[in-house]
């Protein structure tokens, strides 16, 4: 009769791992989620948000965009004028 | 699916996997309120090519981690002159689906379990607790077959040597 080796009674210590039994989870923590998501979700929606977000940046680029060829046109005025050189004299 | 059901489908899946990361129930719930809360903000972003408990997994899993790391940040603010591993095991170990009998000797290796890296961590949690295959852990973690079973090794090569550390102390 041969001894069994010791190798094979050696015991992995992760086989402990497996005693591990699942738990349910106490009933009270769904009531504390449910509150959470009433106190996150937004008094204005979201896309309402969105939709006013989008409207300002409109404006903003529109306003930019008026400002910025209001200006050009009138740079445009100032270098007519520079470029109306006139040299002649009046009461030669 | 409303989620009132979707919650009694899955609850005992997150808080169990959360327990596995931080063995103790008051972190365990508050990570699976977390993961909840996620779930109902991000339930639009979910693409149906995976599975609702794979989407579910991922964010428990990074859910955790973030709960270990803010929870370690938070200690090396407050006490600079404790041993903080002497705090996270020995104080806070507070696991209920532990046996009285092994709790000792669990409590021990889960010590040692959570010096491991996060990925070898998380391979070994999901193959060895929750009886996951590889498979289906390279399919949560995103991660080939192949670079599962390197991570399960070496956690276990990294375990080996920390245990014979510890015996030797």
């Amino acid at each position: 009769m041969t001894k069994p080796s010791s190798k094979k009674h050696m015991t992995d210590p992760l086989d402990l791992l497996q005693t591990i039994k699942p738990v349910a989870i106490d009933h009270k923590v769904y009531q504390t989620i449910v509150e959470k998501i009433a106190i996150s979700k937004p008094i204005v929606p979201l896309q309402w948000l969105h939709t006013a977000a989008a409207i300002l940046i409109c404006f903003i680029s529109i306003e930019g965009y008026l400002l910025a060829s209001e200006s050009s046109q009138r740079t445009n005025d100032f270098s007519e004028l520079i470029t109306q050189t006139d040299n002649t004299l009046y009461y030669e | 699916m409303d989620f009132d059901a979707f919650y009694t489908k899955n609850k005992n899946l997150v808080y169990n996997l959360a327990l596995q990361y931080v063995q103790n129930i008051e972190q365990a719930q508050e990570i699976t309120q977390d993961v909840f809360l996620k779930a109902h903000q991000k339930i639009h972003t979910f693409k149906g090519q995976a599975k609702i408990e794979t989407w579910l997994y991922r964010i428990t899993i990074n859910t955790s981690l973030d709960a270990i790391k803010a929870k370690k940040r938070k200690k090396r603010f407050a006490i600079f002159s404790y041993n903080q591993d002497e705090l996270t095991n020995s104080t806070d170990f507070n696991h209920p689906g532990i046996t009285l009998e092994n709790k000792e000797a669990l409590q021990a290796l889960f010590s040692l379990i959570n010096k491991l890296p996060q990925t070898q961590k998380t391979a070994l949690i999901l193959v060895k607790i929750e009886g996951k295959s590889i498979k289906e852990v390279a399919y949560i973690l995103e991660k080939t077959p192949k670079a599962v079973e390197s991570l399960l090794q070496r956690a276990k090569t990294q375990l080996k040597i920390y245990i014979t550390q510890t015996e030797g102390l």
